[in-house]
């Protein structure tokens, strides 16, 4: 009968292999647990700026325009942020200046959108919310919603804007003034 | 023997002796033609390079012959086209021009008669208009048969053989000699001028269903036929005459009276009901006549934009203003367009109670309009403004035609299809007079970019008849009265208008 062999439990061998099964546990353990969620970032305000706009709105007759100039908040630098930012204003209204007989008339009532704004190269293209359709302006009326606009964005650079009702192409706003070419300065004219 | 002796003889002698040139072309070809020849014993190489160095020799001597004979040709063609076209000074009825002497005919090119006559060129015939005359000559393209009597002319109504038109490096030219026949002009070399032109006498012969009035003139003229109503004037463009009246034995144009005009003689009669009339000329060696039938055995054609002239159409556009108990802008052209159809005239609305058009519907009646008409009522958020205004259209029309015949309104007929700018402010100040009469004061306003006025080709205007948010106005528009005051002012307004168009000549009328 041949005697029993006994090998050293924690021998070399052995030793590291149970530090690899070890660490294959942890590493398992590691993979199994889900990805953290990541946290969203904080909202950046170093874009807005507030920036000069010149915007025309209507005398109290409808025969001419009244200019003013004010401070806007602008969401993004360039022309196209500056032209929009204008539109915004424009479509806010304008500001009573203190003392004035008669105060400037917005060209659509408080709490219509604002239209916006493309540019290619020099040309403006703005297109028109869908609700301006109803206004039900008379003649003056709606040349004085078109030039308002055309005035207060070609103040600054451009050199004209085509008009566009909600997205589409179309031949009149509403009824009286002829929208197949785009304005130019001379379009507006002061009567 | 080889060819090459006898070869360079015979090309030396041909040179200096000069025999037919197609005899000695034939020989060297003959010579040049590779050919079987038998002479004596076969000489291998020398005989076979002395024969190709002959044929060669031989065909180079044809080729410069040949070069030699084309040339002096070209030489002698050229010699002769520069001997039979050259160019000379020209007298073009008191202006100096350019004309081109061809075989002994003196040509003017078509530019340089532009301001004499038209000239169009169709199928190989050029085609002269002018002085009340036209002439047809043949293009021939052979200068020199162009300059004879081969080909056969059109002179107005005489058929002849003449000199006729002919090209020269692709310009048309035209004989003088010819054209100075067709439109009675006195011609002779260098010296083109036309008679003073005259009015010399008038005659008459009368018939059951026309009678024929002929008026004899000096020389060819042109002549400006204008119908207005039922009176029909004649203008002798440039030709003087004494005022007088002519009385016929005639019963369809008793009486002819004949004034002198800056324009030239004017000659007006009138044009019996049902009768018609046709106007020609006539050009023989004793000088020109312009002959007039008229009388109901002629039938009456007129221009189709003349026919149309004679039934204008107005058409009001009255605007739907939402919002509002009553359609006060569709009683208004209601109104207007009664009384209006009530005196002969055709008026026609865009819209009634019940419909709405679209805006391509009520553009396509804008360009059909005589008279367009817009009535609508203003209306802007918070603003503080009343009373009628008239708008007129500014600026140019967004139609390209319409403005090239704005431009072009002295044309004939023009003024039927495409009213001067003018005519819109005619018909304002009509309408501010009347609504004035009636005690309402209305404000003039020019506005471009308007689209239904920038189709109207003729007097277009907007009437605002008030605005909705003054209560003064809102007062005024719903009383009948002062609206039927208002449309009454428009059908006067409109009436007058178009009644002082026919007047002034612009053939228009009520029908």
């Amino acid at each position: 009968m041949t005697g029993a062999v006994f090998r050293p439990l924690f021998s070399v061998f052995n030793v590291l292999a149970l530090v690899l099964l070890g660490l294959a546990a942890l590493a398992f353990r590691a993979v199994q647990q889900p990805p953290a969620t990541p946290k969203a970032p904080l909202l950046a305000q170093t874009g807005q700026q507030n920036v000069r706009v010149t915007l025309y709105f209507s005398d109290a007759q409808v025969r001419g325009y009244v200019r003013q100039t004010r401070e806007v908040l602008a969401r993004q630098e360039g022309a196209v942020a500056l032209a929009q930012a204008a539109l915004n204003g424009w479509a806010a209204g304008p500001s009573a200046p203190e003392g004035a007989a008669q105060k400037p008339l917005a060209a659509v009532p408080r709490g219509n959108p604002a239209p916006t704004v493309m540019l290619r190269g020099e040309h403006f293209v703005v297109n028109l919310p869908a609700s301006y359709a109803q206004l039900n302006y008379g003649v003056s009326g709606e040349r004085m919603l078109l030039c308002s606009l055309t005035r207060t964005l070609l103040e600054q650079r451009g050199k004209d804007v085509m008009f566009l009702l909600a997205g589409k192409n179309v031949g009149t706003l509403l009824g009286h003034a002829d929208l197949h070419a785009p304005y130019a300065r001379e379009d507006c004219s002061d009567e | 023997m080889t060819a090459e002796g006898p070869a360079g003889k015979m090309l030396a002698s041909s040179i200096h002796a000069g025999p037919p040139q197609s005899r000695l072309q034939s020989r060297l070809q003959h010579l040049s033609q590779p050919r079987l020849r038998k002479v004596g014993p076969p000489r291998l190489l020398g005989g076979v390079g002395r024969t190709l160095a002959a044929r060669t020799l031989a065909a180079l001597a044809l080729a410069a012959l040949t070069l030699v004979t084309l040339t002096q040709a070209g030489l002698a063609k050229a010699q002769s086209a520069g001997a039979q076209s050259q160019y000379g000074q020209l007298s073009l009825a008191g202006r100096n021009a350019q004309s081109v002497f061809l075989y002994g005919a003196e040509y003017v090119s078509v530019g340089t008669l532009s301001r004499l006559v038209s000239v169009s060129e169709s199928r190989g015939v050029a085609r002269i208009d002018g002085l009340g005359q036209v002439l047809l000559l043949p293009i021939d393209e052979d200068q020199q048969r162009a300059t004879t009597t081969f080909n056969t002319v059109q002179l107005g109504t005489l058929r002849t053989r003449a000199a006729t038109a002919t090209r020269q490096g692709g310009k048309l030219l035209v004989p003088l000699s010819t054209l100075a026949s067709g439109l009675g002009a006195q011609y002779s070399p260098g010296q083109f001028s036309l008679p003073r032109a005259e009015l010399r006498g008038v005659s008459s012969l009368s018939g059951k269903r026309s009678d024929r009035v002929v008026f004899t003139l000096s020389r060819a003229v042109t002549v400006r036929e204008e119908l207005v109503g039922n009176a029909l004037s004649l203008t002798l463009t440039g030709a003087s005459a004494s005022t007088r009246n002519y009385t016929t034995r005639g019963a369809f144009a008793p009486r002819v009276q004949v004034a002198a005009s800056g324009a030239g003689a004017r000659i007006s009669l009138p044009l019996p009901p049902g009768s018609g009339y046709r106007v020609y000329t006539v050009q023989d060696s004793a000088g020109s006549r312009m002959v007039l039938d008229i009388g109901p055995g002629i039938a009456l054609t007129l221009p189709a934009v003349l026919e149309r002239a004679r039934r204008p159409l107005i058409v009001l556009d009255p605007a739907s203003v939402p919002g509002r108990s009553s359609d006060v802008t569709l009683e208004v052209a209601r109104s207007a367009a009664e009384l209006l159809s009530r005196a002969g005239w055709q008026v026609r609305l865009t819209r009634d109670s019940a419909s709405q058009p679209s805006t391509a519907a009520r553009q396509d009646l804008a360009r059909q309009s005589d008279v367009f008409v817009s009535l609508d009522l203003g209306s802007f958020p918070g603003i503080v403004r009343s009373g009628v205004t008239l708008y007129e259209f500014a600026g140019q029309a967004p139609t390209q035609i319409v403005n090239a015949y704005r431009q072009a309104q002295a044309q004939p007929l023009v003024a039927q299809v495409v009213s001067s700018a003018s005519s819109s402010r005619t018909l304002s100040n009509l309408l501010r007079g009347e609504l004035k009469s009636g005690g309402l004061v209305a404000a003039q306003q020019p506005q471009s970019r308007l689209l239904l006025l920038g189709e109207a080709p003729k007097a277009a205007l907007l009437l605002e008849l008030g605005w909705t948010q003054s209560q003064a106005d809102a007062q005024r528009l719903s009383d009948t009265a002062r609206t039927g005051q208002m449309a009454s002012a428009l059908a006067r307004a409109v009436a007058t208008y178009l009644t002082a168009r026919t007047n002034a000549g612009s053939g228009g009328g009520q029908s």
